[in-house]
């Protein structure tokens, strides 16, 4: 996908910052709508999580010259892409447990009943990942639908916008 | 417990904003490399898995902003240096995410009753062992990145390139 941002070196920082901050935000929220609406697409989930890394690391530096409003805006994103990292630690954890129950099951058909080994702790922890992960992307969700719902995307831009009008002299 | 939390960011002393980009990406640049860095020696020694988690994230820093101010900065040699930090974050990441499975899994076994835990052990030794070769992997990269002295050549590109 081609970048919508380009950094100009003959501007300052400050106004690199204020043209890249909205543009990155939306290339993250581009797929919000599929990522919320299937919660099996875990690739689109990744992918929108790679795009959050860009901006939360923007936004990390820019926090240093935007303030407080800002500061806090910095940390919703800090926390959605963490949101994102565990949800993704799940999706790769998941089919590696189900392998393994897959290989102990094939395992224990081919041994005599007092070798067997017990699948029961690898099934109830698949069953117990899968719930964090339902949990987590609910959280996501919930964080997601709530910046629609308040304007998020203004919040960061006003924070900016404030902040720059006051460094003024 | 294992450590979730994520290094804090370097604080970038005496940057203004209001500098020409090129005057200020210098400084962001090096200190973000430093940062990286800095954990260097640790993770090659491999005795603990936080340098190995702060090397990771502060790459990831680094990565990002190489590839957001790619335009301020020469196109071929800026791309040669983000596949160069590309791949010691997939080195990274290769051994990282054996860490967090296996913490997750140790986790899990300290909290089961007593009985046959065998399955979880096996899960456990097959991570331990794939960790191994991942971490074997990493700490030829990274030996390669110290012999080639690449903190020199990183900040050679910086100096030339802005």
């Amino acid at each position: 996908m081609a970048r919508r941002w380009k950094t100009k070196p003959k501007k300052s920082l400050r106004e690199n910052a204020q043209e890249i901050i909205p543009l990155l935000f939306d290339e993250f929220m581009e797929t919000k709508v599929r990522v919320v609406g299937h919660p099996r697409l875990k690739d689109e989930l990744h992918g929108m999580r790679l795009k959050g890394k860009m901006l939360r690391y923007i936004m990390e530096i820019a926090g240093g010259f935007y303030g407080p409003a800002f500061g806090e805006c910095y940390e919703e994103i800090r926390r959605a892409v963490g949101l994102m990292g565990s949800i993704h630690d799940c999706d790769v954890q998941l089919p590696v447990i189900q392998q393994h129950v897959r290989e102990l099951r094939a395992f224990n058909a081919a041994v005599k009943s007092d070798d067997r080994i017990p699948t029961a702790p690898m099934v109830v922890l698949h069953h117990q990942h899968k719930e964090r992960r339902n949990t987590l992307f609910n959280e996501l969700c919930g964080i997601l639908l709530r910046w629609e719902a308040e304007n998020f995307r203004g919040r960061i831009l006003l924070s900016m916008t404030r902040a720059t009008e006051l460094s003024q002299p | 417990m294992f450590p979730a939390a994520m290094a804090r960011a370097w604080k970038i002393e005496g940057l203004n904003p209001d500098q020409f980009l090129k005057t200020s990406l210098p400084k962001i640049l090096r200190l973000r490399f430093d940062e990286m860095w800095s954990y260097l020696d640790d993770t090659i020694e491999g005795k603990d898995v936080n340098p190995l988690h702060d090397m990771r994230v502060s790459a990831r820093r680094l990565q990002a902003l190489l590839r957001i101010f790619r335009d301020a900065l020469p196109k071929k040699k800026v791309d040669r240096q983000i596949k160069v930090i590309r791949d010691l974050v997939r080195h990274l990441g290769g051994v990282r995410e054996h860490d967090v499975f296996l913490d997750a899994l140790l986790d899990y076994k300290k909290g089961r009753p007593d009985g046959d835990e065998r399955s979880v052990d096996l899960m456990i030794a097959r991570e331990k062992s794939l960790r191994v070769a991942e971490q074997s992997a990493l700490r030829r990269y990274l030996l390669h990145l110290r012999r080639a002295e690449y903190d020199h050549i990183f900040k050679d590109f910086v100096r030339d390139a802005t």
